[in-house]
């Protein structure tokens, strides 16, 4: 047969539908992939879960949902296979990054179970739950060599730092140039740019509903404690409950704190004490706060406001001056001074650029343990109604069993960290 | 502390600090106040009140607390709510620092109240507040509930968080335990790391059951006893696949509890197997070495050095990452040492870069000049991180002999990390060694350094290396000052290349920029001009208007005067850029002047824009571009003011429109201005645009139907619409289109007739191609479902039964359409010119009425809207507000025997021509048909009913009589699906007789577990004197006991009332109400009884050992409706 061009074209695309075999095994910088193209998988394709299955710079073969209904909104993408239990989805060896996009209580489970099974991970924020899931989280995931980010952005993304109106890298420039003297006090609430985010509180009015049909609400709950269904206890609502996420705090706490712990340079370190202002705590339901102090040992501060949002706050105070949103500053031409400071070392922005050479993502699982500590310290005092103190070395409270039985929470059967 | 506390009081707000105020004194409570008084409280708003309430409520003493607790257990209630957060905050409270009383108190009342309350919801809660309080006082009651099925997971909990004493009475209740609570027991103990546990959870890892045998492999991991390690071992190697990864993390942390314990040689053998079995995964082989180097220390550091030639890249990542565990000099130089050989050299150099030790240094900098990019960039960010401002020289350096890009980023991101004031000297300096691309760079970093000097960029300003000159003239823009304006305009007159120019330009306009006084800015600028050639003055003339000023405008209004055409084209030019507004007199002059026709536009182009940009009301901006719209005499030039016009919304700008409405050629263009003024933001009065827009946009869009000529009307309408509201469905309606895709959508199949007739298998592919088909022809632009007038109808995804839906469509000329309802045709859509009796009518009807009452379609081209209302057979139809069809009965078209289908899809149908759609919504209308009433059984024969998963002939009617011999198993079924209804029955059963009628069983597994069994069962037969209460006769099988026993004795007739309503099912014996349960809080057991959730299914009757009789079976359908309650 004479190779016309039209069958020689046919040749050529099957030839390459042989030579193009997605990249299994990731390589270092100096491994040329027969093909660049990575794999991911996303469990959770609830509300968040949906950004998840867009582009990220990997291609989606496998989503995986407690919720039938929602594991078909997965599978509207052609070529993806659905999964209702995430260890069958770990077992398939093609898969190389997981997003995890599941309500925070199955953070650390699963993202324990990815790192076991080879796969490097996307998790959402907030972190982990409590303090022991991230430290468990952090030993997995080093032991295992994985990559790991949280997603959030505003600690490295050129965007605005939320509505501050500055940037996480030109805050961070500011203070480490120690223009505003030391120690600091960052304020986070509406007043400086950062707005709570209270409509996640829960009900006490819950009486107990039929499970949906379509949802495994057994296997939902997971490691969290069985209590009756209620719709409102699940999809969309479940961040205004303590067993599995933090309401407002627990949504908005990460993206917030995670920045300015970057800004103040505590990524190496966790605060000494913290105290709630807040109404007493119902044991399921979340609230809110009207305050919440966090201090470290050498005297910054960060304040969670909750309330005050008009008075005019600085977003940070130091001795030598006042920083207010919008960049407004006590100090003059700030941007052009701030502009001739020396810049932070550089990180690796692109998630995929840290699973293609294993150099640590920006926001990876040591950095975001400690900003998520920052959250879970905070609800501890909120859920106890009483100050905390922590020991940033062995990670615990001091002098307060019951602070850290909220630390290291057990979990319910068969799962364990 | 006290340092801290003096911090934490610096806090402006009014916070407590219990320590500070550490009087925890119940003489806190106030006399005369009582208990309820307190609940309501609930919950306290601070930690003052949280102080006083709690220790009043401990001041009463246990009975209050076992009063709170007993109002526990009625969820949704104030009451609850009010207990829940009372013993919350008790159990926070009493747990504080010096109140160990209160907290005995507070236990000692808790558990007194486990032995009260009746419910595992409220004794569940209890031990969830003992696992916050509670401490070895509480052992031995939470012990109790360990077998206890639904309480031992918040019992076990409670014990592994007070944990002193906790392993004991677990490991007592390990034995009797079962199914989940024994997976609980040994999870628990594996988090105790209790050592007395290893026998027993060494025989459980040998379980059957693959569920406990994990869970005893994790506990024995975590508890780390030596004794285990076979076990584990054996168990990672011959883990099924599906077990595997868990299995092998198992055993990797046994080896990590072997080296935390000391037995580095266990934890070192364990990880040099797993490291050297060929057949682990990459991940546990970087595990192993985690634990070779956690196990061996220092001495770890060959095996990292050797795991560097290893194949595998995620291993060689993980023993750099490793590095950092073993530092040192002399570990540092074994590294460096690495370098030598081949492989991951960029990676090593990063490391060493992280290391942070000096001592690699030379070594770093020696790789500045390697042959590998990679390392060469990895080398330059090393030699930063080691040695900071000291490594700017070697830095420098490679910049002098590479022209590599990489290489120039690479020092270039150095620099940047650098102060720039130390930085610059030194850059400086080198701005005359480098090689050009680099030089570019350095001048960029320079010119972003505001105090850098400007003279030595100056020289480079003339380099013939075009882009350094540019670089240089850019960096200008920056660094210059007022006096260096000259020099730069010399180079700017100088600068040949056309870039070149408009760089000097800007860095011109920059530097002047800076000079305070508005009128001083230009002056350099003149002072050039006075002496320069025409071309010259050209090139100033730009730079000058977009600095503005009093003498700049002065100049240019003179030079647009001039004899010189060249010069009055710059001159125009110029103004048309004007930076302010003080230029539009002088260009509404030259628009009026009779200078030549594409200055003139210029100069009207620019009066509009400079009006369009200037901070200005509304209505005064309405002034200046009536000025301009006197001057504009060609349409181009009245149109591009009426364009200006259109974005002012106001009166004013209306009332200057509308008279061009009537224009010929203008007619279109100033009803759309006209149109979008009037659909501006809606008139709110609180708004600080209080003047903008005209109304609400209904209106708006009457205003704008009534003004603006038929002709123009439709596109008017449509501009209109497209600001905004399309598609968004008025109250009470959902959108079936959601005006951006074809979600919710599908292909047509055959005709409702043949469709019915196809098997799953013949209409899953038939769907998929007539999907595509309809994604081939139909589409969604500007919010507009499009048909091309090619393929076949559109449907709605899903089944409608009784609805009213809206439809806007629009036709061309000869046009031919029509809405099919419940899948049949039509309300018809059609070309008014061609059938004058208009649209709307059901075409098909041929016994009924099918032309409609009356036309009131718009003209072809325009939108008309159709609302359709279809209840049972009849059909109403409203054409653009007018009643065109009066409930007609709809005939069915696809079998003229029998009335419509009671539901089908909605299509728009094709006919070959292009059509649009928008705006449908649908809302349905709840049909009323009246339920299922009557007998499920004729007294005859097995009509009805079907027999699953046994011997047919088993079941058999007898004189009336429905009865099962109870020999061939399974079960009959009814033909039919029930959700909601009244059952009743009279059955009969022999001695010791056993049956059970099933409830929304569905015809796979063990319909008492897929669906729910009500049992039949002669409970007085002495084989079943020891069943659980959940087994008797009248129970929910498994689930629910009969709260008495209501069951006579074998041969008598008894019957059933039962009755299930949504997760409601109570169950009448015999007259007496023996169940009345809420499946909502059976839940728990869902995952051992899927059936709890059902919503509907077959009714069924078990045919199990002996004879059964049953008769009278009788069902009625009830209407159930899950309340909304969700929000």
């Amino acid at each position: 047969m004479a190779l016309t061009r039209r069958t020689f074209i046919k040749s050529a695309l099957a030839l390459g539908a042989f030579t193009i075999v997605p990249r299994r095994v990731l390589g270092g910088t100096g491994y040329t992939p027969p093909s660049d193209e990575l794999t991911k998988a996303v469990i959770g394709i609830g509300g968040m879960g949906h950004w998840h299955l867009g582009n990220t710079g990997a291609r989606l073969v496998a989503v995986c949902d407690v919720d039938e209904e929602h594991l078909q909104e997965g599978m509207r993408v052609g070529g993806v296979k659905g999964y209702h239990d995430f260890r069958e989805l770990l077992e398939r060896k093609d898969v190389d990054v997981v997003h995890i996009a599941t309500p925070p209580h199955w953070h650390a489970l699963i993202s324990i179970a990815a790192a076991e099974a080879g796969k490097d991970i996307w998790c959402e924020k907030p972190m982990t739950r409590t303090i022991a899931e991230g430290e468990h989280v952090v030993d997995t995931v080093r032991a295992y060599a994985r990559m790991f980010r949280v997603n959030t952005w505003f600690r490295f993304s050129g965007d605005m730092f939320y509505d501050s109106g500055g940037t996480a890298r030109e805050y961070r420039k500011l203070v480490q140039s120690g223009m505003l003297g030391w120690p600091l006090t960052v304020t986070i609430g509406a007043a400086t740019g950062f707005n709570w985010k209270f409509y996640h509180c829960g009900r006490t009015d819950l009486t107990p509903r039929w499970i949906p049909p379509q949802l495994d609400y057994d296997f939902w709950l997971g490691p969290a404690p069985y209590k009756p269904y209620h719709p409102h206890r699940v999809h969309y609502t479940f961040r205004g409950y303590w067993d599995y996420d933090g309401g407002g705090l627990g949504d908005m706490g990460q993206h917030y704190l995670d920045p300015v712990q970057y800004i103040l340079g505590k990524d190496g370190e966790s605060p000494v004490a913290v105290e709630a202002d807040a109404a007493a705590q119902h044991p399921d339901a979340i609230g809110s706060f009207r305050r919440i102090l966090i201090a470290y040992a050498d005297g910054c501060r960060i304040i969670l406001e909750g309330e005050r949002e008009k008075d005019e706050i600085p977003f940070i105070e130091g001795p030598d001056g006042k920083l207010f949103k919008d960049f407004r500053s006590t100090i003059t031409n700030l941007k052009e001074k701030i502009a001739a400071l020396p810049e932070p070392e550089p990180v690796v922005t692109d998630f995929m650029e840290s699973v293609r050479t294993r150099r640590k993502f920006a926001l990876n699982e040591t950095n975001a343990h400690r900003s998520a500590t920052l959250v879970n310290l905070c609800k501890i005092s909120w859920q106890l109604g009483r100050a905390v103190y922590f020991d940033p070395g062995t990670q615990r409270c001091i002098n307060d069993e019951a602070a850290n039985r909220l630390i290291d929470p057990p979990i319910r059967a068969p799962w364990h960290l | 502390m006290n340092n801290l506390l003096s911090l934490l009081t610096l806090f402006t707000g009014v916070l407590i600090f219990p320590s500070c105020a550490s009087t925890s004194s119940p003489a806190l409570s106030a006399p005369g106040i009582t208990l309820t008084q307190l609940l309501e409280r609930m919950p306290p708003r601070d930690t003052i009140e949280a102080r006083w309430v709690y220790s009043s409520v401990i001041g009463m003493g246990p009975e209050a607390i076992l009063q709170i607790c007993s109002r526990l257990g009625r969820p949704g209630t104030d009451r609850d709510t009010q207990a829940e957060f009372a013993l919350q905050g008790l159990a926070s409270y009493v747990t504080g620092a010096g109140r160990g009383n209160e907290r005995t108190i507070f236990v000692g009342a808790l558990e007194k109240a486990l032995d009260v309350v009746r419910s595992p919801e409220q004794s569940a809660f209890i031990l969830g507040r003992l696992q916050i309080a509670g401490k070895g006082e509480s052992i031995s009651l939470l012990a109790r509930f360990l077998n206890d099925e639904r309480l031992s997971e918040p019992a076990a909990q409670a014990l592994v968080a007070i944990r002193e004493g906790a392993e004991l009475p677990l490991l007592s209740a390990l034995p009797a335990s079962r199914g989940n609570t024994r997976i609980t027991i040994i999870k628990s103990l594996g988090d105790l790391r209790s050592r007395r546990a290893l026998d027993q959870l060494l025989g459980e890892s040998a379980s059957d059951d693959s569920r406990i045998r994990l869970a005893a492999f994790y506990a024995l991991a975590n508890i780390g006893d030596r004794r285990a390690e076979d076990v584990l071992a054996k168990a990672a190697r011959v883990a099924p696949p599906r077990e595997r990864a868990e299995v092998t993390s198992h055993y990797l942390l046994f080896a990590r509890r072997q080296a935390e314990s000391g037995n580095s040689s266990g934890a070192l053998r364990i990880g040099e197997a797993l490291f050297a079995d060929p057949s682990a995964e990459a991940q546990v082989r970087a595990a192993a070495l985690d634990l070779i180097v956690r196990s061996k220390g220092d001495t770890a550091i060959d095996d990292l050095t050797g795991a560097m030639a290893d194949s595998s890249s995620a291993v060689r990542s993980a023993a750099l990452r490793l590095a950092s565990r073993i530092p040192g000099r002399s570990a540092t130089g074994r590294w460096v040492a690495c370098l030598e050989s081949a492989g991951s050299r960029s990676e090593i150099v990063s490391m060493l870069g992280d290391r942070g030790d000096t001592g690699a240094y030379p070594a770093v900098v020696s790789l500045l000049g390697d042959t590998d990019a990679g390392v060469r960039t990895s080398a330059v960010d090393a030699a930063l991180r080691l040695r900071k401002e000291e490594s700017l020289p070697v830095l420098l350096s490679v910049l002098e002999r590479s022209r590599d890009a990489r290489d120039i980023a690479a020092v270039k991101g150095a620099l940047e990390q650098l102060p720039s004031n130390r930085v610059i000297p030194p850059v400086i300096v080198s701005l005359s060694r480098v090689t050009a691309p680099a030089c570019v760079m350095l001048l960029e970093y320079v010119g972003k350094s505001a105090g850098a000097p400007a003279e030595p960029v100056f020289s480079f300003a003339k380099s013939s290396d075009a882009p350094v000159r540019i670089a240089a003239l850019k960096s200008l823009g920056t660094l210059g000052s007022e006096n260096d304006a000259g020099r730069l305009i010399a180079l700017l007159l100088a600068e040949e290349s056309e870039v070149g120019r408009a760089v000097a330009r800007n860095s011109l306009v920059a530097l002047c920029t800076r000079i305070p006084d508005p009128e001083r800015r230009t002056e350099s600028l003149l002072a050039a001009y006075r002496s320069a050639t025409p071309p010259q003055r050209e090139i100033l003339l730009h730079v000058i208007s977009r600095l503005g000023g009093r003498r700049a405008l002065a100049l240019a209004s003179g030079e647009a005067r001039s004899k010189d055409p060249g010069m009055r084209d710059a001159a125009v030019r110029a103004l048309a850029d004007w930076p302010a507004m003080d230029a539009f007199d002088t260009l509404l002059v030259i628009a009026g002047s009779k200078e030549k026709l594409n200055l003139r536009v210029l100069a009207l182009r620019g009066a509009v824009r400079l009006v369009e940009n200037a901070p200005i009301p509304a209505a005064s901006a309405v002034l200046y571009h009536e000025r301009t719209l006197a001057l504009a005499d060609r349409p181009d030039e009245i149109r591009l003011v009426l364009g200006a016009l259109a974005n002012l919304r106001c009166l004013e700008s209306l009332r200057d429109v509308i008279p061009f409405i009537s224009d010929d050629s203008l007619g279109l263009d100033a009803a759309m201005a006209a149109g979008r003024i009037a659909s501006g933001p809606a008139y709110e009065p609180a708004s600080e645009n209080a003047n903008e827009g005209l109304g609400s946009r209904p209106v708006a869009r009457a205003f704008i139907e009534s003004m603006v000529p038929p002709r123009f009307r439709s596109r008017v309408v449509h501009n209109f619409d497209a600001a905004g509201g399309m598609n968004e469905p008025p109250e009470g309606f959902t959108a079936l289109f959601n005006g951006r895709n074809l979600d919710g959508w599908k292909g047509l199949v055959e005709n409702p007739v043949v469709r019915a007739g196809m098997t799953p298998e013949h209409l899953a592919p038939a769907q998929a191609r007539a999907d595509s088909m309809m994604r081939a022809h139909w589409s969604v632009s500007d919010g507009i479902l499009l048909f091309d007038g090619k393929g076949e109808n559109i449907c709605t995804a899903r089944d409608y039964t009784d609805f009213e839906m809206m439809v806007d469509w629009k036709i061309e000329k000869n046009g031919d359409s029509g809405i099919y309802l419940r899948g049949s045709p039509q309300v018809q859509i059609w070309d008014p010119s061609q059938w004058p009796e208009g649209s709307g009518g059901l075409y098909n009807n041929q016994k009924n009425q099918s032309k409609p009452l009356l036309r009131a379609d718009r003209p072809v081209g325009e939108w008309n809207s159709f609302r359709i209302r279809m209840t049972g057979e009849r059909v109403t139809v409203w054409l653009n507000n007018v009643m065109v069809v009066d409930s007609v009965v709809l005939e069915n078209y696809w079998n003229r025997s029998i009335p419509i289908f009671p539901s089908g899809q909605i299509e728009l149908q094709s006919h070959s021509s292009p059509l649009c759609f928008r705006n449908i919504f649908i809302r349905e209308i709840p049909s009323r048909k009246t339920p299922f009433e009557g007998s499920l059984f004729n007294g005859a024969d097995l009509t009805g009913w079907r027999s699953i998963g046994g011997n047919e002939g088993s079941w058999g009617v007898d004189q009336g009589l429905l009865y099962t011999t109870g020999e061939g198993g399974g079960w009959l079924s009814t033909v039919r699906q029930y959700d909601n209804f009244e059952l009743d029955l009279d059955f009969r059963l022999a001695e010791g007789g056993n049956s059970g009628v099933f409830l929304r069983s569905p015809r796979e597994g063990d319909p008492a577990y897929t669906g729910m069994e009500i049992q039949v069962l002669d409970d007085y037969a002495a084989e079943y004197a020891s069943l659980h209460p959940w087994q008797y006769c009248g129970s929910i099988y498994g689930v629910q006991a009969p709260s008495l026993r209501a069951s006579r004795k074998a041969h008598e007739w008894q019957h059933y009332r039962i009755v299930a309503l949504g997760p409601h099912i109570s169950i009448t014996l015999n007259g007496q109400l023996i169940v009345d349960a809420d499946l909502a809080s059976q839940m728990d057991k869902e995952s051992t009884h899927p059936g709890l959730k059902r919503r509907s299914g077959f009714i069924g009757l078990q045919s199990h050992t002996r004879r059964v009789e049953f008769r009278n079976i009788t069902l009625k359908q009830l209407e159930w409706k899950e309340d909304n309650d969700t929000h």
